[in-house]
Formats: C-alpha cells, sequence, structure tokens
C-alpha cells in the first residue's frame, strides 16, 4: 500500500515537472537523493513513476509555450507548426499516443532487450564513437544545399567544442542545465518573440488516429528508444532523426507519436541498462543507481510501475491538455513567452551562477543559428556527442 | 540605411557572438589558476571550480579509459583522470604521495576531482622497507 503512495507521489512529481519549464527530473531526482537512504525501493517506485509521467507531459509544455528539453525540443516545431493551425490539443494527443503504445511495446520488448544487450554489448562499446560519428555527418548530408551544410558545420564545431571545454570543467549539474536551455530553450522563445507569435484559435476534439499509422510508429519508436539507451549521448531526438532517415518522408502526425514513443521507452530501457549493465544513461537511472543496486524481483515491480503510471499519464496528459490548450489560448501569448524566458534566465542563476548564465547566452546564441539559417536544431547536440566520442577514443 | 532583423542577421549575429563568446570562455578557463586547498576545502565547498591539493593515494585502479583514485590527507576524497598516458599510470600508485590539480565537481552527490595533472611528490618507499 505504501508503494502506491510512492508512486501516486511521484506521478504528482511528474506532472509539475512537466509543466513547469526548467524544472526537470535530474533536479529533482538530486534533491530527492538528499533524503534518501541506501536501499529504499519506495524512493525508486517514485523516482520511477515520476519519470514515466514526466516524460509524457513534458510535451505538453514544449508544444504550447515553445520550451522544451532535451527529450522534446525537436517535438517542438511539428508540434509548434500544428498549434499555429489550432491543432495543438491534437498535437499533444499524437505525443501522448507515442508515449503510452511506446511504452507498452518496450516492456514487451525488454527480454528481449536483455538478450540483445549479453551478446552484443562489447561491440556496440567499441562501436559507440563510430556510431557517433556517423550520426554527425548524416546530419550534415541531410541538409538541403551546401550553404545549409556550412551553417550544420559550424553550429556542430562551436556547440562541439562548447561541450568539451564546459563538460570536462563543470560538474555535469551545474553545466548541462545553462546549456541545454540556451541551445533549445531560451534561443526558440526569442525567435517566438521576435517573430510577435500568436495562437490562433485552438480545436479540442477527440480525433480519430489511425490505428496501424499509431501501433506502427510506436513499435518503432520502442526498438529505436532500446538501441538509443545503450548510447552515450545521443537521445530520443536524434533516434527520431535516424528513425526520420531510414523511413523518408513520414507524416507530421506519425513524427510526432514517434517522438513520444522514443521519449517514454529510452525512458523505461534505461531502467533495464541499469539493471543489466550498471551503466546509467538516464537521470533517473543514475539517481537510482545511487539508492540501490537492482535486482530482478525489482526490475519486474519497475516494469509493472511503468505500466500503471503509463496509463495514468495517458489520461493525466488529456485532461492537461484540454486545461493548458484553453488557458494559453485565452492569454497574451507573446507575455506567456516573455514570462517563461525570464523564468528560466532566474533558474539558470539560482542553480548555475553568473557563469552559468553567461554559459546559457552563448548557447542561446549557438542554437539561434539553425532556427535563423533553417538547419536542424539537433547539430547542437554534438555538445555531448563530441566529449563522448572522444572519452570512447580515448583522446 | 536601416538595419533589418532578418533571419539572416541573426545567423551573422549570432555566429560572430558564439565565437566571441567561446574563445572568452577558453580564454579564461585556460587562465584560470588553481585554487591552493586541501581535501576538507573542498569538502567544504571552499575551493570551486579548480583545485591544487597534496594528498597521499589511497588507492587506485583503471577503468576502462579512466585511472580512479581514492586520495587522503586527513580527509578522502575521489579524484578521476580519464584517459591517463604511461606516467600518470605509473605515478598513480597506492601509497605514492602526489600533487594532484584538476576541477572539482559533484558526481552523485560527492564532490570529485577530474584530474588535469598530477605529478609525483614522494614514492612509497616499498623497495627500503623490503630492504
Amino acid at each position: 500500500m505504501i508503494e502506491l503512495l510512492y508512486v501516486l507521489a511521484g506521478c504528482i512529481i511528474g506532472i509539475f515537472t512537466g509543466i513547469a519549464p526548467g524544472i526537470h527530473i535530474n533536479t529533482v531526482s538530486a534533491v530527492l537523493l538528499l533524503f534518501a537512504a541506501l536501499g529504499d525501493f519506495n524512493l525508486v517506485l517514485l523516482i520511477v513513476a515520476m519519470s514515466v509521467m514526466h516524460s509524457f507531459v513534458d510535451f505538453v509544455t514544449g508544444i504550447l509555450l515553445g520550451a522544451p528539453d532535451e527529450n522534446s525540443f525537436l517535438s517542438v516545431l511539428p508540434g509548434h507548426r500544428m498549434l499555429l493551425k489550432g491543432l495543438g490539443y491534437k498535437a499533444i494527443k499524437l505525443t501522448s499516443l507515442g508515449c503510452f503504445f511506446g511504452a507498452i511495446f518496450a516492456l514487451l520488448l525488454a527480454p528481449l532487450f536483455l538478450v540483445f544487450i549479453a551478446k552484443f554489448i562489447p561491440l556496440i562499446t567499441i562501436a559507440i564513437p563510430y556510431l557517433l560519428g556517423l550520426v554527425l555527418i548524416l546530419m550534415v548530408h541531410s541538409e538541403k544545399n551546401i550553404c545549409k551544410k556550412l551553417w550544420a558545420l559550424a553550429v556542430i564545431a562551436l556547440s562541439g567544442i562548447m561541450g568539451l571545454y564546459i563538460l570536462r570543467n563543470f560538474s555535469m549539474g551545474n553545466a548541462l542545465f545553462p546549456l541545454i536551455t540556451g541551445f533549445f530553450g531560451i534561443s526558440n522563445l526569442l525567435f517566438s518573440l521576435k517573430n510577435n507569435s500568436t495562437i490562433p484559435r485552438q480545436v479540442i476534439e477527440s480525433s480519430n488516429y489511425s490505428k496501424k499509422m499509431v501501433l506502427h510508429g510506436s513499435f518503432l519508436s520502442a526498438v529505436a528508444g532500446g538501441l538509443v539507451a545503450l548510447l552515450p549521448s545521443i537521445g530520443p531526438n536524434e533516434a527520431a532523426f535516424i528513425l526520420r532517415k531510414l523511413l523518408g518522408k513520414i507524416s507530421t502526425s506519425k513524427y510526432l507519436v514517434m517522438l513520444g514513443g522514443i521519449s517514454t521507452s529510452n525512458m523505461i530501457f534505461g531502467f533495464f541498462v541499469l539493471f543489466a549493465l550498471g551503466k546509467t544513461r538516464t537521470g533517473s537511472a543514475a539517481a537510482i543507481a545511487q539508492i540501490i543496486n537492482l535486482q530482478a524481483e525489482q526490475i519486474i515491480i519497475i516494469a509493472l510501475v511503468c505500466v500503471f503510471v503509463a496509463g495514468i499519464a495517458f489520461l493525466a496528459t488529456g485532461i492537461l491538455a484540454k486545461a493548458l490548450v484553453n488557458g494559453v489560448q485565452n492569454l497574451n501569448y507573446k507575455a506567456l513567452n516573455a514570462i517563461v524566458l525570464a523564468v528560466l534566465l532566474v533558474l539558470v542563476l539560482l542553480l548555475s551562477g553568473p557563469f552559468g548564465l553567461f554559459i546559457c547566452a552563448i548557447a542561446t546564441s549557438i542554437g539561434l543559428i539553425p532556427i535563423a539559417t533553417g538547419t536542424k536544431r539537433t547539430n547542437a547536440m554534438a555538445f555531448l556527442m563530441l566529449p563522448t566520442m572522444l572519452f570512447y577514443l580515448g583522446l | 540605411m536601416a538595419f533589418e532583423l532578418s533571419d539572416g542577421n541573426i545567423a551573422k549575429i549570432a555566429l560572430i557572438a558564439s565565437v566571441l563568446g567561446l574563445l572568452l570562455v577558453v580564454f579564461a578557463l585556460e587562465q584560470q589558476k588553481p585554487t591552493e586547498t586541501s581535501i576538507s576545502g573542498i569538502l567544504q565547498g571552499r575551493a570551486m571550480q579548480k583545485a591544487g591539493i597534496n594528498a597521499k593515494i589511497l588507492s587506485a585502479y583503471t577503468a576502462k579509459n579512466a585511472l580512479m583514485l581514492q586520495l587522503y590527507d586527513g580527509n578522502k576524497i575521489s579524484a578521476v583522470k580519464f584517459n591517463p598516458g604511461d606516467e600518470e599510470r605509473r605515478i598513480a600508485k597506492k601509497g605514492n604521495f602526489v600533487r594532484v590539480v584538476g576541477s572539482v565537481r559533484q558526481y552523485q552527490g560527492n564532490p570529485e576531482i577530474i584530474i588535469e595533472k598530477i605529478a609525483l611528490i614522494e614514492q612509497k618507499l616499498e623497495a627500503a622497507e623490503n630492504d
């Protein structure tokens, strides 16, 4: 019974972190760890519930406010496009469908995933720097013309060097937040303010979604989420990019489903990677690793909690989306963006200090380049990928 | 001619700002002198970004591309050297007294030194003890 209370508490915290721009589950996990007793499995369940719920709700603010985190920023573009057409609610529903079925497929695929890990992990570890390099090359190559390719290279170089210096000299906790906020949050908000974005009347109604599209997209996203869970510094957005490259042209709806699916399945597979390899690929897994050494019966309970929370999260996201879409369209959108921008700046200052604000400013400058040039924002993820590549190459 | 805040101009301004900002960051980090302190100072949060300490190596082992050390000067702290060279592996032996310079970061809730430089002050006199 007490376990259920911890799970429900995790759900509530996950809703809060998903809605509040700039408040991340990693930050909350770090605070929770201060009060954690070693071996406290109830706290582990809270963190699991919080993480799964957050992966659903995070798309709400990402799409409505243009304030994504490192897992949802790629959704902002197509989601925002739909918002500007009055279909913001539908965009959120699509991501939450992806999250839900992505979670289900992730749990169904988990046994196969564990077998795959056991067999192929030494090979994958050797291949990591080359895979990351290949992703970077693909990202540049996929730009439409030579001018955009050069801009993409510039963003990769600048963000990569930024990551190399900052992440090697500062704690991840201090450095990651201002970097991500600058690259993907503030840059996006500044552009929204500059363009005087206003949102039209939103349509809030039940839509019929193609079952085939949703299930197919969620299944592929679960597979991608699993593979990506094995690779350091590659997140859901890069996985979505790779899938898009492999599948060719896909509809915006399917893309949003896939983004949702990858986000949640990646989170869930992160727990299985922790169990199987003792390696942490997500902040939540890192927090859990400090509390407990996962055993077989515990990972089964975690899997069950994931299913339970996925169901609650799907319902909760629908209710929240209706409320927030109604709220947002009655507000001055420009003023809302300005407030979110101010909140993020204050958070950066409080959590990372004046130097963090400076780092955030540089990251914002870099983040503005892809928006202004029409190139992929995911190029800025080189800030994580390049240091990781060099580390695995022994440089 | 009025300056237009077009996407093209924004891209150029952003590029210049990024390059200048990055150069500033690199310059600032390269110029940063380590704060001479002790492990106790680091644990109390006195030394923040870059610290220099003298300490004894309590334990040393290599994991993948990293050299993991436990340093001691009355207090204990973990230290890690990524991609260590042969000289660094040679110096990092249990019982050796070393000077370590590096950045201090929080890892899993505890302060940890990311070693930039490690130099031998005094080697453990194993040979003399065995004579």
